[in-house]
């Protein structure tokens, strides 16, 4: 279901976050660069396996690597996190922001309905508010 | 952290999850998410209006929800009843549309582009439990999912929960 293509970063960035190895590769990358080397310690992968996960992250532009033929240290790169995680922002605040006002409309929709019916006497109902 | 393992995703994994505990019987947050007029009360985010709703609510059925920006600009959503459970739960697709309910991409509204042209966003009611006896009333806890089809995500990124009490505002 996870179809990723070049004119869609952001399915390219979850794509690439969706798998363990390669956050684990990026959390590493978040205290400094590294080489493929050092990249693959933690990991019981070999070298190219290591170097695919890389390949993915390279093509989600989520880390850059040097130039240097030997020794090409992997950098991360934030800016496609930082779009990812704005685009996450809007849903939450969306959904956050419209339930808040269903909850405000729910209370107003009760408290009226409780002026209506006088039989309900809730000795303890202090949340009168008004808006 | 060091997780081995190279599973795909799951397509429960791809999944926002919203969750708020109205102090309200369900059949009351069911009555506001389905009934047209009271849709408008709410929809949106804060500082909002939604100046019109349509709800053909059953199965194959469709909806056209429009709100509205404080600067005055209209976002409209529209999407099909997958699954009708009454007061229990209800499936439906989203995706944005214009004024007369045809699916538009993002950049008809000036997004960046990125945004799925649909996804699937599942609304369960349940009777919550949180805060038993010291609220009379039944409370119900809605949950807000919205499966994201074209993109993954793993689940310590997933929405967090960030209202889980009783929600008593000023009291």
């Amino acid at each position: 279901m996870v179809t990723a293509t070049a004119s869609d970063p952001i399915s390219n960035t979850f794509a690439a976050l969706a798998d363990p190895t390669r956050r684990a590769i990026l959390a590493r990358l978040a205290s400094g660069e590294a080489s493929v080397t050092e990249l693959a310690e933690p990991f019981e992968m070999t070298l190219p396996a290591v170097s695919k996960h890389l390949k993915v992250l390279e093509r989600a532009g989520l880390i850059a690597r040097g130039r240097e033929a030997q020794w090409r240290p992997c950098r991360l790169q934030a800016g496609p996190l930082k779009d990812a995680d704005e685009w996450i922002e809007r849903y939450r605040r969306h959904w956050e922001e419209s339930f808040d006002r269903l909850d405000s409309y729910l209370q107003e929709l009760q408290q009226n309905e409780k002026k209506y019916s006088r039989k309900i006497t809730k000795k303890e109902d202090k949340n009168g508010r008004e808006n | 952290m060091a997780e081995r393992t190279d599973a795909p995703m799951t397509a429960e994994e791809r999944v926002l999850i919203v969750e708020r505990v109205f102090d309200a019987p369900r059949e009351l947050v069911w009555q506001g998410w389905t009934d047209p007029e009271q849709v408008m009360r709410w929809w949106g985010p804060k500082g909002f209006t939604s100046p019109a709703c349509e709800i053909d609510l059953r199965v194959g059925g469709k909806y056209l929800w429009c709100m509205r920006t404080p600067q005055g600009q209209d976002f409209w959503n529209t999407g099909v009843y997958r699954e009708i459970v009454l007061y229990e739960r209800i499936v439906c697709t989203q995706s944005l549309a214009d004024e007369k309910g045809n699916v538009v991409p993002g950049a008809h509204y000036g997004m960046s582009g990125d945004l799925p042209l649909e996804t699937v966003v599942t609304v369960s009611l349940r009777r919550s439990t949180a805060g038993r006896g010291s609220f009379c009333g039944k409370r119900a806890l809605a949950t807000c999912s919205r499966v994201l089809r074209r993109a993954g995500m793993g689940r310590s990124t997933s929405w967090p929960t960030p209202c889980q009490q009783p929600k008593i505002k000023g009291g």
